[in-house]
């Protein structure tokens, strides 16, 4: 019941800072931007795998929904439409950058940030660290559509309904894009798994 | 169901989107079937191992200061002067982009298309009329002259304007004697002894200022008045550039011109004569210009025809015994045969015998019966042919 409370009390807070946004206050804005500026960045990051592309894009992704604030209706998910801002940036960057992806930077201190335990039984006899760099290597080489889908749906746990709003898709694309993104990571990551 | 069935109910309950029947039926598909046990443990482990993969974390000082950052950039871009937004417009044109790539080939592509078509098309067009011309000569040769109707309707079209071209301006003379002594002499009237001539209308005419090509070849003489020879008619029927008109001479010094009122080149069997010296004549029924028909020119126009047959056909249920009964009815007969040899319309022949006959039963003459009776012949017969 509490929580409910705190969640309308912040709903509610969250309304009165967009509104206020959409007056011009760019202060209130920057509430909302220390509110979900953790999100939008992972997010980016772990499309691009850079941390200067991510820092780029998600400051980018903020600026311009403080632009297109008019354009926001009331009642809906600002995160959402956050989300999907950052993921068109996102898209079109990648689209951009489609045969000059540098070798990812990340790759080493993601790995040296892996956790020690890997709880699921089956995989505790593979070294962590080859299937860690694997996987991480087969999500990246995802088409970015189901790139995208699989990324929000495991690392920004959203629900279908939130990923195809963030994604402006129907939620049968959503459920297709994942069914086909982890059954060719399956495929690839085969004996590792 | 089949194990593929259960393939998508396994990605929904490791979403949590399974609903309590799909629960039910998986948990009990997958105590039986090890192909899917096995799936969902690989799908599991994925999930598992994925959600294991860290990025790593900017320093706290990065967070602290990054939505300062965005807002600072906010108020810098607002205060931005609208030159340099058009300014960086511009110059985001020149930064790379596969879309822009895309569209910038697309675009050029169709110009290529577009430019590349015009100059075969036009290559084209010079060489289909050098061609065309070449089998224009080949079809106006004297043997398909002679038969026109032998050939198919669509070359016969092809052929007019080519034929009428090369037809109308250089048709030689053939002045009957009577005309040439018409132009040697002059021609007595009721007002006196004027001097005749023949001139030929030019395509530079107007309403009021009419262009008459006569005397010497090539000499261009103005007539000063509007003539009253029916020369409307001849407008509306687009005959005006190659009719031949006969003017009456005013003055030499001036070399103005009035054109004669009616002058016919034979002499008129009462109300009817026959105008034209060169390439197309007509015949003044009553008030009305009609084109004289030939029966192997095949490219006169249907409307003319029509005339034609409208023409006669008054005249003749008006003046059922005007001298000009046989000519007319043989012209009636030239301009179904040429009307059909046009439209391919059988029922064009039908109405024609079924006039033919209408003054055959009106005739007295036995003579002039014979005469339509022979038209009507000729009719069917290409009827039945």
């Amino acid at each position: 019941m509490a929580e409910k409370e705190f969640k309308a009390q912040n709903a509610e807070t969250e309304d009165k800072l967009i509104a206020k946004a959409k007056r011009g206050d760019v202060y209130s804005f920057e509430r909302l931007v220390e509110k979900y500026q953790k999100k939008i960045y992972y997010l980016a990051l772990r499309m691009t795998k850079s941390h200067d592309a991510a820092d780029d894009l998600a400051q980018e992704s903020f600026i311009k929904a403080f632009y297109s604030l008019k354009s926001f209706k009331e009642g809906y998910s600002f995160s959402a439409w956050v989300y999907r801002i950052c993921m068109n940036l996102t898209i079109n960057y990648l689209k951009r950058q489609k045969f000059t992806l540098p070798e990812s930077q990340l790759k080493e201190g993601s790995l040296e940030s892996l956790s020690d335990t890997v709880k699921a039984d089956s995989i505790n006899h593979l070294a962590k660290k080859e299937l860690m760099e694997k996987i991480e290597q087969e999500i990246e080489s995802l088409p970015v559509e189901f790139k995208s889908t699989f990324i929000l749906r495991t690392y920004e746990n959203l629900s279908y309904e939130e990923i195809a709003q963030a994604l402006k898709i129907s939620r049968g694309t959503v459920m297709s894009r994942l069914f086909r993104a982890r059954e060719r990571l399956k495929k690839n990551l085969k004996g590792y798994l | 169901m089949k194990c593929e069935d259960f393939d998508k109910i396994i990605h929904l309950f490791l979403d949590g989107a399974i609903d309590e029947k799909q629960s039910r039926d998986l948990v009990e598909h997958l105590s039986g079937c090890q192909r899917c046990s096995e799936n969902l443990r690989e799908l599991k482990n994925l999930d598992i191992a994925a959600r294991k993969t860290r990025l790593p974390e900017p320093s706290p000082a990065y967070w602290q200061t990054f939505a300062r950052k965005v807002s600072n950039e906010i108020v810098l871009r607002k205060k931005k002067p609208f030159w340099a937004k058009i300014k960086s417009a511009w110059e985001s044109i020149f930064v790379y982009s596969p879309a822009k790539l895309r569209w910038s080939g697309a675009i050029a592509s169709i110009l290529l298309v577009f430019i590349l078509g015009k100059l075969y098309y036009d290559y084209k067009g010079v060489e289909l009329e050098r061609i065309r011309t070449e089998r224009m000569e080949k079809a106006l040769s004297s043997q398909v002259r002679e038969e026109p109707e032998k050939l198919p309707l669509a070359v016969q079209e092809s052929l007019q304007i080519e034929d009428q071209k090369k037809i109308a301006p250089s048709a030689p003379a053939i002045p009957s004697a009577e005309e040439k002594a018409q132009k040697e002499k002059g021609k007595e009237t009721p007002q006196g002894t004027l001097k005749t001539q023949t001139g030929f209308v030019t395509e530079d005419s107007t309403k009021d200022s009419i262009h008459v090509k006569a005397g010497r070849a090539g000499e261009v003489i103005q007539i000063a008045t509007m003539p009253e020879l029916g020369l409307k008619e001849m407008e509306k029927s687009g005959t005006l550039p190659e009719t031949t008109v006969h003017i009456e001479e005013i003055s030499d010094k001036k070399k103005t011109y009035k054109l004669a009122k009616e002058q016919p080149v034979s002499e008129g069997k009462g109300d009817i004569g026959l105008y034209g010296e060169e390439g197309i004549k007509y015949y003044k029924v009553d008030d009305n210009w009609v084109r004289v028909l030939n029966p192997n020119d095949t490219l006169v126009e249907v409307d003319t025809l029509k005339k034609v047959i409208t023409s006669w056909s008054e005249l003749f249920k008006e003046k059922p015994e005007t001298e000009w009964v046989l000519e007319g009815f043989s012209q009636l007969k030239i301009a179904y045969k040429l009307l059909f040899l046009k439209t391919g319309e059988e029922s064009i022949l039908k109405e024609g015998i079924e006039l033919l006959n209408k003054f055959k039963d009106s005739a007295v003459e036995q003579k002039i019966k014979d005469e339509i009776n022979s038209k009507i012949t000729e009719l069917e017969a290409l009827r039945k042919k």
